[in-house]
């Protein structure tokens, strides 16, 4: 059943610190600055305070995410690649995340007057860049061309 | 270090086969040329054929230049005429090759003639010569020694002369002969032909070393009633042959630096192929496995001041397992090594390759031919590129074909050199060949240490990711790939 090299065991690991190093970041120092000028909160609630709970939600997602980045793996190490590279399981993970990250974000943060689609296009890319990460440049040989873009993004390293 | 294998006979054609298998297998001189000579009259001998066939496949396969890898890591080359016959245009019979009749006729000539009479029987004298020398080694020796020109034939002159230019540098010559002294071709040839060598042209130099095989009987077959007045090599006869054979040879022992003998007590039987020709093709023999290996042992250790005789005993009377073949640490992992490699390429990256070719989706993205083939803008379907993954695929089902069969021609032997069920047939690897048994116990010494085919397919994606030079060639690349991924 486990039919991969053991130094392919590293890759999840890396892969994990590499989907949180780039969400985190992004989530905590590049959204604020892009959502503070384009979202009004309900009356009675400041953006500080909106900010303080998206916040909350999204690392709860973006850790999620990579963990979703983690069964993307293990799946890579049970299957052998010998009949496919499970890409529909890839791209499959990816959307079946991202519709809960969307039911999460709308039945959980607060709602706003104005600044929905940038709220919904911040919680996309928190769903989606920490499993990217985790995934496209670190997946195990047999599979390693699954994530889309992933050939050129191994290049770097 | 130049090195050079001489078949003779159908025998040592076999023995040639087996010699070409262990080159593949990395067992062979690394670095080194080795050049083969296939000397028979019987030029359409079905195991000749075949060997030749297998060695254009070798020369075709191998790199341009050694690598270091150990798979093809024998260079191996042949003169050309590939086939050396002692009979030049149509096939004489005896009695017209020494112009018996004019001999006859002539009043020098008769006392010759009436030796011929003595020495040859009216059939033999008057059998054609077409499929060889007909179990008779007292014909081929009067051949042999009348048509082997080391000053002027066709391999013999380039033989003699690339001999003495390595000699001059001061390179050593390994010169190894192989045949079975219970036939005709090569019971004749194997004393004859280095006598002829070192008597003549190449006299005794303390470069050269000669070495050879002598392969006493080890199979046997029946014939059928209906060729029973033919001349040909009778099977009751071959152990009363052998012995007068090796009486003979006696006299020539200063000949040989080293000798190897082999043969089996319990004979495999063979169907009758009839008398030479096409249909003689015999199943490989562990014997001819064996003499492979004599083979290499003399090119990697000739002495030519030393005078030894080789003999191979085995633990248990009648079984051969992988603990009786000499050198068995180095021996078993590279032939396991390699079978595995067959296996895999004719199982799991033929038939991808295939697929790729025939435009099947999603299959171009498979990491090792994007790693190997795309990257390095190769395609399938390129012809030169799928002619040479073809001959792979043609070798790699030649050498798991020789594998079965030695393992089923076991003769009154148990054999436990390869688990044969794996390998029902090669030429159809979907349910051909079983990857149940060859994950379980495919080479029976250390089965369980070896890696399962899709472990093998995961290794090939890593190898090809990063672990190969970027000096090596692209298919050659492939090869080594699958090579180092059974490891």
């Amino acid at each position: 059943m486990f039919n991969k090299p053991r130094s392919s065991l590293a890759l999840p690991v890396i892969g994990v610190l590499a989907g949180l190093g780039v969400g985190l970041p992004v989530l905590y120092f590049l959204e604020p600055l892009v959502l503070d000028p384009v979202v009004s909160p309900q009356a009675g609630q400041t953006i500080e305070d909106w900010l303080r709970e998206f916040r909350q939600l999204e690392t709860l997602l973006v850790i999620l995410s990579v963990a979703v980045g983690l069964l993307w793996h293990a799946s890579t190490f049970l299957d052998a690649g010998r009949s496919g590279d499970l890409r529909l399981v890839w791209v499959g993970l990816g959307i079946l995340f991202l519709a809960f990250a969307c039911w999460m974000a709308v039945r959980r943060l607060p709602s706003v007057q104005e600044g929905s689609s940038g709220i919904m296009l911040c919680v996309a890319v928190n769903a989606l860049l920490p499993y990217y990460m985790a995934s496209a440049a670190f997946t195990v040989a047999s599979h390693k061309y699954a994530p889309w873009g992933s050939r050129a993004l191994r290049k770097l390293w | 270090m130049k090195n050079y294998a001489i078949s003779i006979g159908g025998s040592g054609a076999r023995c040639m086969e087996a010699l070409v298998y262990l080159c593949a297998a990395g067992i062979g001189p690394q670095d080194q040329d080795l050049t083969l000579v296939f000397v028979d009259p019987d030029t359409n001998n079905g195991n000749l054929k075949a060997t030749v066939e297998l060695v254009k496949l070798y020369e075709k396969l191998q790199p341009e230049k050694q690598d270091g890898y150990s798979y093809l890591g024998t260079r191996v080359t042949t003169k050309e005429p590939q086939i050396w016959s002692p009979f030049e245009g149509p096939k004489p019979t005896l009695k017209d090759f020494f112009s018996y009749e004019t001999l006859r006729a002539s009043e020098s000539g008769r006392d010759a003639a009436y030796l011929m009479e003595v020495l040859y029987t009216h059939g033999q004298r008057e059998a054609t010569l077409d499929v060889g020398f007909r179990g008779k080694p007292s014909i081929g020796a009067a051949v042999f020694s009348e048509s082997v020109n080391f000053a002027q034939k066709a391999p013999w002159r380039q033989l003699a002369e690339e001999i003495a230019q390595a000699v001059g540098r001061g390179e050593q010559a390994n010169i190894f002969a192989v045949g079975s002294v219970f036939g005709g071709t090569g019971a004749a040839g194997i004393p004859t032909i280095p006598r002829l060598m070192t008597g003549e042209t190449l006299a005794r130099n303390p470069k050269i070393a000669l070495g050879c095989t002598l392969l006493l009987p080890y199979f046997t077959y029946s014939v059928p009633s209906g060729v029973a007045d033919e001349v040909y090599a009778h099977p009751d006869l071959f152990m009363l042959n052998s012995k007068e054979a090796l009486r003979y040879y006696r006299s020539f022992e200063e000949t040989y630096n080293r000798v190897y003998v082999l043969g089996a007590e319990s004979q495999a039987g063979q169907e009758w192929g009839g008398v030479g020709g096409e249909k003689q093709r015999n199943l490989p023999h562990f014997i001819d496995f064996l003499a492979g290996l004599a083979a290499l042992n003399f090119f990697a250790s000739a002495n030519p001041t030393e005078h030894r005789v080789c003999i191979l005993a085995v633990d248990q009377k009648n079984c051969l397992k992988w603990t009786d073949i000499p050198d068995q640490d180095n021996v078993h992992p590279k032939v396991a090594k390699f079978a595995r490699s067959m296996f895999f390429y004719l199982k799991l990256i033929w038939p991808r390759l295939l697929d790729i070719r025939e435009g099947a989706t999603g299959v171009q993205r498979t990491p090792w031919y994007v790693d190997l083939f795309e990257k390095k803008k190769l395609q399938v379907s390129d012809s030169k590129t799928y002619e040479f993954l073809q001959d792979q695929a043609k070798f790699a089902s030649l050498s798991l074909r020789w594998l079965r069969d030695m393992q089923k021609n076991q003769g009154g032997f148990t054999l436990e050199l390869v688990n044969s069920l794996a390998i029902e047939d090669p030429d159809d690897p979907k349910s051909g060949l079983k990857e149940s048994v060859f994950d379980k116990e495919f080479m029976f010494q250390g089965a369980g240490k070896a890696p399962k085919l899709s472990r093998m397919w995961g290794n090939l994606c890593c190898i090809a990711d990063k672990g190969l030079p970027p000096t090596i060639g692209t298919l050659r690349a492939l090869q080594v790939g699958i090579y180092e991924s059974c490891s």
